[in-house]
């Protein structure tokens, strides 16, 4: 299993292009908002949930997509769902 | 006593993400039932339509967060009925089965949607800008107005959805607010206070 900081460095990178204020993502953190901090749309918001499962592999639910808030809530699914 | 709500949203179809045209099969499968799969198959222009639908349900989903709880929102299980054309009434079914009445403007690059229950048709308005509050302040021309959010612990930034009150007493207006790129929009109901 990756480590967190790892996934978190992976999740950001995808959250990259999503972002217009790249200045947001100098203070990232696993409490940051993604649609309030970052300002990302929902339908951005969309686009990294199918980054994410492309990048890990995974597939991410209506409802477990529904609960990523924040980066951290991105980084503890990918953690529980994901392969090493 | 009937009392009317209202969700809204604005898409600025010059600041879509790339990303939605690249990935936009699953993108797709991921936001559209497969009724709504079918009108966009059957559609000469798919790409406004996708876009079209995707702010239906946006409106829909801010209008089911005012008539329960916040809904899980899958844009899928908030499946509209047939291809909201300019100007074309439409109907959108929430997840709870509540039908809402809905309807679609175009304006430029624009789309706003606007989805509904109760009597009569929304006030409904686009701005080119960000500040869709000051905008409605604007068109409700009251003195001492002002909107506010109260707290929500279900709401995703933790506040409900926006009030608009006059010198601190509820305004008999259900209003919703929406900005997306260069446009900001709202729209409003009045309710019986």
């Amino acid at each position: 299993m990756e480590q967190q900081a790892e996934v978190m460095g992976k999740v950001v990178e995808i959250l990259r292009p999503f972002v217009k204020n790249a200045d947001a993502l100098s203070s990232v953190s696993m409490e940051t908002s993604i649609l309030k901090d970052l300002k990302v749309n929902s339908a951005r918001l969309v686009d990294i949930v199918l980054e994410i499962e492309d990048a890990f592999g995974i597939a991410v639910s209506d409802e477990q997509a529904d609960q990523v808030k924040t980066v951290g809530d991105a980084v503890t699914l990918i953690m529980k769902t994901g392969k090493a | 006593m009937s009392q009317g709500a209202v969700g809204n949203d604005v898409v600025d179809l010059d600041d879509v993400s790339p990303a939605s045209e690249r990935t936009r099969q699953r993108f797709i499968e991921r936001v559209c039932a497969p009724s709504e799969r079918e009108l966009l198959a059957q559609s000469d222009d798919p790409r406004t339509l996708l876009w079209v639908l995707f702010a239906a349900k946006e409106a829909a989903f801010k209008l089911a967060s005012k008539l329960g709880p916040v809904p899980v929102f899958a844009h899928r299980n908030f499946i509209v009925d047939r291809a909201p054309l300019a100007g074309a009434p439409f109907s959108v079914t929430l997840p709870s089965a509540v039908r809402a009445r809905g309807t679609v403007d175009v304006h430029g690059r624009a789309i706003h949607a606007v989805a509904w229950v109760g009597e009569g048709e929304p006030h409904r308005e686009v701005i080119v800008g960000p500040d869709a509050r000051a905008a409605l302040l604007v068109h409700l021309g009251l003195e001492e107005a002002r909107v506010v959010r109260a707290p929500r612990a279900d709401a995703y930034d933790g506040l409900g959805p926006p009030r608009v009150e006059v010198r601190a007493q509820p305004h008999p207006v259900d209003v919703s607010l929406s900005q997306d790129g260069r446009f900001a929009a709202f729209a409003l109901v009045p309710v019986r206070a």
